[in-house]
């Protein structure tokens, strides 16, 4: 399973959206341009142009707005990155040197603020306040969002409601409006923008989980970045929740977290019993439920090929390895 | 309300705003540069037809706290946890304050305002990476992209609010005051992290001794100093901004050493 042939066929628009940001990272100054570039030539499924695209297709036919819509999410997207780059201090992105470690901390921030605005630039241009409004709500409650994430590190105390608000913030907040937005750019009804909101988000939480999972028991090649990493890093996620059900588990995590300068060996031992207990099957389930509630959505959603390729992302994000 | 009162008022508004209780635990109140909320205030009183006149001028503040905040982020390699944690904020403090300034103006709404200041954040970045990837210092090179970082935001709403001619004064005006408070961070041996020479001599790795800097500072500083007052008889809005501004008394009495606010509320 795979998504190319929902790439195929949106080969012409995604390449055109393609082009756009390409234009968008333009800049006077060769530094930002050259970060930029690199950035979206370092690859990037495009999921969220996708999701604009499909949801569109529920309105009127070549809205120019849509394109729009879908560069902002975009460039969005890859701004934030750029900045989680300095928070996380990340060498790699995608197996790549992340903006920071091959210029510096201060040129990332730049970088970032520049794609932030420009996105924002790019959103202006669509005369529909509503759909600026939900764009500026999303990113308030994303950086919102990372200020948590910043709270809860290391904070084993936090419950399975506090990682489900953040992750809702974190990834699945931003898939949920790309699909409303496609659908308010394109004109389709608010009730099919609402319904394609919801699948958006209950996929994207079913997407964040899968990559909370994957963190654990990936492996380094296909992840672009060690393994494990969440966990060194003191973020608790749902498969180390989801072990703390096992008061060994939670104690050891507990003191490893607690320790003044723990290993690799450290975090790989306490990595390993979360992997061998139920927790990774259990947050497996809970993914599956939040796919569950999406595949529900599209039911509920009118038979077009929009719909029957939602249901293949679905499917596809059901089953991805990495 | 006096025009002290109506600034205060729009600066508590401001400081109420910007509030986040686990950012305010770790990070400083962000720097508010009253001479930025006293120029904005003016220019859309002047324009008198926004109704949200308040709402606007803290829009604008946003803005440039948020510019603000990312220039603390360093490139030092830190080990303690502590500052860790205090970069990360930083980092996520400017972003919330960036949010928080579109979603104001997308809930007045004002696409078209959106759109100028979108403009002058990817200016002034623009300036800024200039400014740090100077290899070969030039002063007059240095000094228009600092005057750019520090006035694009100013300048460009000026423009789009019909006061093209306070671009230039707003120039001056925020490139003295910029100098001002270099020059304090010179003479002072500080490594502070607002000082943009400081993380430019780093970057260059090659300092120039704090007695060039400060001759060079104290040249330009009087230059423009000069070309402000001559503005000064042909503007009155510009009068109207010298009479609450924080240097108005470099104006009033030459050679007086000018307490510099910014340093005192940083620390």
């Amino acid at each position: 399973m795979s998504l190319t042939r929902i790439y195929k066929e949106l080969k012409r628009d995604l390449n055109d959206i393609e082009k756009g940001i390409e234009e968008a990272v333009a800049s006077d100054h060769p530094t930002l341009h050259q970060a930029g570039y690199e950035l979206i030539k370092a690859g990037g499924k495009r999921i969220r142009p996708i999701l604009v695209l499909l949801s569109s297709r529920y309105g009127k036919k070549d809205d120019p707005a849509v394109k729009k819509a879908a560069i902002t999410l975009e460039l969005i997207h890859t701004a934030s990155l750029v900045h989680d780059d300095v928070i996380d201090n990340a060498e790699l992105r995608r197996g790549k040197p992340t903006v920071k470690a091959k210029w510096n901390n201060r040129t990332a921030m730049y970088a970032g603020d520049y794609l932030f605005a420009k996105a924002i630039d790019i959103m202006a241009d669509i005369q529909n306040p509503y759909a600026n409004q939900v764009v500026a709500k999303a990113m308030r409650e994303m950086s919102i969002g990372e200020i948590e994430q910043i709270k809860d590190q290391f904070n084993y105390r936090q419950n399975l409601r506090q990682y489900l608000l953040r992750i809702k913030r974190k990834t699945a907040l931003l898939m949920a409006i790309s699909c409303e937005l496609g659908a308010i750019a394109s004109g389709a009804s608010r009730s099919i923008g609402r319904k394609l909101y919801y699948f958006g988000y209950f996929m994207g939480m079913s997407y964040q989980i899968t990559d909370d999972i994957l963190d654990f028991v990936g492996t380094e090649k296909q992840l672009g970045k060690p393994a494990g990493s969440d966990l060194k890093q003191g973020n608790i996620t749902l498969p180390t929740l989801m072990a703390f059900r096992h008061s060994d588990i939670k104690a050891a995590v507990k003191r490893t977290l607690d320790m003044d300068n723990p290993s690799a060996q450290d975090f790989d031992g306490v990595i390993n019993l979360i992997k061998q207990s139920d927790a990774i099957e259990v947050s497996q389930e809970i993914s599956t439920q939040y796919l569950k509630k999406a595949y529900n959505i599209l039911n509920d959603l009118p038979d077009h090929s929009s719909t029957r390729s939602f249901r293949e992302i679905a499917d596809y994000i059901g089953i991805r390895k990495y | 309300m006096t025009i002290n009162e109506v600034l205060l008022d729009i600066k508590k508004k401001l400081i109420h705003t910007i509030e986040h209780p686990y950012l305010g635990k770790y990070l400083n109140q962000p720097y508010i540069d009253e001479d930025k909320l006293l120029a904005f205030y003016l220019l859309f009183k002047e324009n008198s037809s926004y109704k949200e006149m308040n709402d606007y001028v803290i829009v604008m503040m946003l803005v440039q706290i948020a510019l603000d905040t990312h220039d603390k982020v360093t490139n030092e390699k830190l080990i303690d946890q502590g500052s860790i944690k205090e970069r990360q904020l930083t980092v996520l403090g400017g972003d919330y304050y960036s949010a928080l300034y579109y979603f104001i103006l997308t809930n007045i709404p004002d696409l078209k305002m959106t759109k100028q200041i979108a403009g002058a954040i990817q200016e002034i970045n623009e300036y800024k990476m200039a400014f740090f990837a100077n290899d070969h210092i030039q002063w007059s090179t240095l000094l228009h992209q600092l005057g750019r970082i520090e006035s694009a935001l100013v300048t460009k709403i000026a423009s789009h609010l019909g006061f093209s001619d306070w671009a230039e004064v707003m120039f001056d005006y925020f490139l003295l005051k910029r100098l001002s408070f270099e020059r304090h961070a010179v003479n002072s041996g500080s490594d502070h992290p607002f000082s943009f020479f400081h993380h430019l001599d780093i970057l260059n790795k090659k300092p120039n001794t704090p007695k060039v800097t400060l001759q060079k500072i104290d040249y330009h500083f009087q230059e423009i100093k000069l070309r402000l007052e001559q503005t000064l008889k042909d503007s009155p809005l510009f009068a109207a901004f010298l009479k609450h501004c924080s240097l108005k008394s470099i104006f009033e009495n030459d050679g007086r050493v000018f307490y510099d606010q910014r340093l005192a509320e940083e620390g």
